[in-house]
């Protein structure tokens, strides 16, 4: 892996539109902050072309059978090979400049990017919203008076403002818009400017005509260009906006919302675990549950929204539950520490220094906090002695978690809200009991502990409790009267 | 400048040292004031290291013994999140026992032994607090939710305070025969209540108003209550999250809470009205005046509009600092408020709760620091000390030689531009600070940078947003 040194050269970030590259009217971007300076499309010279003015440019889409979309992304997925894609391999080394996250987690997302692809995984997306549905006008309900319905559903011209903090979000994207068969228009993130540019020129090379191809624009302009935005984000140029990110910037968006745009949310969120007493069984247990809880907050080096921050083990929250999750959380620092180099690393730059600060300060509060870690800057477990997590707790980031230990589930329930995505379990059979109770709270993804930073079952499951693919589509119906057996509003009798 | 004086009275009572002259205390020899304050650095180290628990944490975990030269004591720099790391349960449920155990680590006062079981608010904490102990704790705003409580003595208090007379001395000026002159005070506050800007009316009570009632002007003549405060605070926070409904509170505080609100609904007529009330009844006075921008300017306007200009006799003090939070001032607002009062400057000062020293501007534009203030910028990120010479921005942090019951060394949220060694030309000694000083937690927002996970500056954000609705509901 070559190691590019950028300061004689200014990267560029070419735009992708329907099929061409562009790469003229050049300006800076980035370099804030000690990040990758680029080079990139004044997003003004783009406006005309970026969005599909007219929907009905869309009718190639519709040309395509479902069979035919999962060849195109079977084969898409074949060509994301890191090993011999160069469009990857440039983005590759650039990605690992701006990722937050370290070389070794960012090659293996890169690596990961054919898994997405496979026809397992296109068959679930195409069933989150219907092969049927998107094929053809399906029945869907013939009434007692004879009149029929029937669904169908629709692509929509759509604008992604995709994360950054993972690079097979981009990817992720392209297959969404191309399974639910609309024009996707990728506004690239500053820290990932690059990944779904490779994505795009994959495309290009593979089948420059093909309509999906056509369908998926990348264009990188700075978050919050409203002179630029308001042109762009109008409802005879798009009809949905997709917007992942945090507050100020969905918030951001909510200003060009009118009627003919509709907002799909995915806002920032954090995640905790649940470990129940079983936990403590025997020597064998804690093991294991150190081991899966160290997973839970550590993989993406917790720069994910489903990395856990907050682990809550009914323990009890006397002094024998303390010093227990205490053990469990000195077995789980040593299970981090050991997690496999592409799973988990020593965080890229050491531990944030506003959370270093409070991390030094819980340390000294002993009557209330039992620090495990951190000295060495490489994540770091806080115990909690009271019943209740540390006030700095939505701060948790760098492999730096917080145990508390609590009497009972119920205590657990209140400190759940609606910014909690994923809830790791411990054991299996307490799932049945507080499931229904976790989403009512606020939770969102329920997963066995230890598999919260995996997508066990795929990109096509709903997300942040909607189902983006589902929301990504216009589910448009036709009713057909029986004239004869239908009641009619011109009939006078 | 008497030299039999001492490094230990320098360090105790800074203020007696240069015998009350402003002069004297700003033109203290390069020289003199590095000898004074390795001096007394190692002074406050030695009576400090073992009795401050948290020091003692810091200084046993880098097996720091002594302090040679004064970049030693960076490490052992508190951070300024220090003074509110309790947990923030312990404030909500009334647990001022083990709220106590926390401060012992802070402070050499006793407050271990102080029975403050039976207090059930703010408020009567920090009574008991008041007549048991020698400290008088300073809190925060808690406008987020979280509140610093500050472990001032009351001996320290009274030292700093001692510079606000010297607020009536013009630098340059030689020693004046009546150091502490009597003046009306317009403090447009509360007369009391545990934050900074409401104990200070006691000192101002003390130290202007000679212990004259009649000289003692506030606009709100009662305590400003902490629990108020802290609550309106929560319930901010609760609001936002939309967790209203998950905070408990007790029927009497709500009560309170609700008083507090129509007063502040009323707040900005009756602080209106005080100050036309003052600025009539203390015509050709002379006064001493501490006030926000905020009021100062539109008072000057609205009188100047009227005709009303030199109102005040031309030795009284103005003072002012802060933020306009959010208000535009004309560029020449300073002129327009001297012209309104009749007065040739205005004192603008740059001050912490945490630091016992005035730093006022002077015409050049700068913050000169005090000499027993032993100044440090750090690397905003990695709290690595940048070189002290030259002009250096970065984060500032500083040790504050005066206070001896709790560790003077501070890490302040705040970016700052220092220059160390290039005289500003205004005839003051020392470093100072560039006017252009803004919050660090205000500099990291703004940033473009997605990501799908939720980080705090995105939840106060949310917080802010959904406070500001409230507000403009209400």
């Amino acid at each position: 892996m070559t190691t590019l040194k950028t300061a004689a050269k200014t990267e560029i970030a070419p735009a992708v539109i329907r099929g061409q590259i562009i790469d003229t009217d050049l300006v800076d971007f980035g370099g804030r902050n000690g990040d990758l300076k680029f080079r990139a499309p004044d997003p003004n010279s783009l406006l005309g072309r970026l969005p599909l003015g007219n929907p009905n440019r869309l009718q190639d889409m519709y040309s395509l059978s479902m069979d035919e979309v999962t060849d195109y992304l079977l084969s898409l997925g074949k060509e994301l090979d890191i090993k011999t894609n160069k469009h990857l391999q440039y983005a590759l080394d650039l990605t690992i400049q701006t990722a937050p996250m370290t070389p070794p987690l960012v090659r293996n997302q890169y690596a990961r990017l054919p898994s997405l692809f496979t026809r397992e995984e296109i068959d679930d997306m195409i069933g989150q919203i219907g092969r049927p549905y998107l094929e053809d006008w399906v029945l869907d309900r013939t009434t007692s008076t004879g009149a029929k319905r029937y669904v169908k559903a629709f692509g929509a011209r759509a604008i992604h403002i995709v994360a950054g903090n993972s690079p097979v979000l981009s990817a992720v994207t392209a297959m969404r818009n191309a399974v639910a068969r609309g024009d996707a228009i990728i506004k690239a993130p500053s820290n990932d400017p690059f990944t779904g540019i490779a994505v795009a020129r994959t495309m290009i090379d593979m089948a420059p005509d093909h309509p999906i191809t056509k369908h998926l624009s990348i264009a990188y302009w700075k978050g919050g260009d409203e002179a630029f935005e308001s042109k762009l984000y109008q409802p005879h140029n798009v009809e949905k906006i997709v917007a992942w990110g945090g507050f100020a910037s969905v918030k951001h968006i909510t200003k060009y919302i009118q009627p003919g745009i509709e907002l799909i949310s995915l806002d920032p969120k954090r995640s905790i675990s649940i470990i129940g007493p079983e936990a403590f069984d025997d020597d064998a247990s804690m093991n294991q549950v150190a081991k899966r809880v160290a997973a839970d907050f550590g993989a993406h080096n917790q720069e994910v929204c489903a990395s856990a921050r907050v682990v809550y083990v009914l323990s009890g929250s006397d002094d024998k539950g303390i010093e227990q999750t205490t053990e469990l959380a000195r077995r789980a620092y040593d299970s981090l520490r050991k997690l496999p180099e592409h799973v988990s690393t020593k965080p890229k730059f050491g531990i944030n220094r506003d959370l270093k600060s409070q991390l030094d300060s819980a340390s000294l509060l002993d009557d209330f906090y039992e620090v495990v870690g951190g000295e060495d800057d490489d994540g770091a477990v806080i115990v909690s002695k009271l019943p209740e997590p540390v006030d700095f707790a939505p701060s948790l980031t760098n492999r730096v978690a917080n145990f508390v230990p609590v009497d009972s589930i119920e205590d657990v329930y209140p400190r759940i809200d609606a910014y909690c995505q994923t809830i790791g379990i411990y054991p299996e059979k307490l799932v049945p009991e507080i499931q229904d109770r976790l989403a009512l709270a606020g939770g969102q993804r329920l997963v066995s502990l230890g598999y919260a930073g995996m997508a066990a079952t795929g990109f096509g499951a709903p997300q942040d409790g909607v189902e983006p693919v589902r929301r990504l589509c216009k589910f448009i119906f036709r009713e057909e009267a029986d004239l004869e057996t239908t009641p009619a509003l011109w009939k006078v009798d | 400048m008497p030299e039999v004086l001492t490094v230990d009275e320098f360090i105790a009572d800074p203020v007696e040292y240069f015998d009350w002259s402003l002069t004297d205390m700003f033109t203290m020899p390069a020289e003199k004031r590095n000898q004074f304050q390795i001096e007394g650095l190692k002074i406050r180290f030695e009576q400090l290291r073992d009795r401050i628990g948290f020091l003692k944490k810091l200084a046993d975990r880098d097996g720091i013994n002594s302090i040679e030269k004064v970049e030693d004591v960076i490490p052992l720099l508190f951070d300024h999140t220090i003074y509110k790391s309790y947990p923030s349960s312990l404030l909500e449920t009334n647990n001022f026992t083990k709220i106590n155990l926390w401060l012992s680590k802070l402070t050499t006062a006793n407050v271990r032994d102080v029975d403050v079981s039976a207090c059930t608010s703010i408020d009567s904490w920090l009574d008991v607090m008041d007549r048991e102990t020698e400290l008088c704790i300073h809190h925060s705003s808690g406008t987020t939710g979280t509140v610093s409580l500050f472990p001032k003595a009351k001996a320290e208090l009274s030292a700093f305070t001692k510079l606000y007379p010297l607020r009536f001395q013009k630098f340059g000026d030689p020693r004046p025969r009546e150091v502490q002159p009597k003046a009306h005070v317009i403090s447009p506050s509360f007369r009391s209540g545990g934050s900074a800007h409401f104990r200070i009316n006691d000192e101002y009570f003390k130290r202007i108003a000679h212990g004259d009632d009649d000289f003692m002007h506030v606009a709100f003549p009662g305590r400003m209550s902490a629990d108020i405060l802290y609550l309106a605070g929560r319930i901010r926070a609760a609001k936002a999250r939309g967790e209203l409904d998950r905070l408990e509170l007790s029927p009497t505080l709500m009560s309170r809470l609700q008083e507090f609100e129509t007063d502040q609904s009323k707040r900005e007529e009756r602080m209106r009205e005080f100050l036309e009330e003052v600025t009539t009844k203390l015509a050709g006075e002379r006064v001493f005046m501490a006030c926000a921008p905020t009021y100062l300017w539109p008072l000057a306007e609205r009188s100047l509009e009227n005709g009303k200009s030199g109102v005040f006799a031309s030795d009284s003090v103005i003072s002012s600092g802060g933020g306009a939070k959010g208000m535009v001032l004309p560029d020449d607002w300073k002129e327009q408020v001297m012209k309104f009062a009749g007065v040739d400057r205005l004192t603008m000062n740059f001050a912490m709760t945490e630091m016992n020293a005035n730093n006022l501007l002077c015409e050049n534009g700068h913050y000169h620091m005090a000499p027993w203030i032993i100044p440090f910028i750090l690397d905003p990120d990695t709290s690595e000390p940048l070189p002290r010479t030259g002009t250096v921005s970065g984060r500032l942090a500083f040790y504050d030689l005066l206070p001896d019951t709790h560790w003077g060394g501070f890490i302040t949220g705040d970016a700052v531009t220092m220059t160390w060694d290039k005289p500003c030309g205004c005839g003051r000694e020392g470093p100072y600070l560039h006017q252009t000083i803004s919050r660090f937690s205000e500099l990291q927002g703004g940033d473009d940078k997605i990501s799908c996970a939720a980080s705090a500056e995105a939840h106060e954000e949310a917080m802010d947003y959904l406070a500001s609705l409230q507000s403009g509901a209400s």
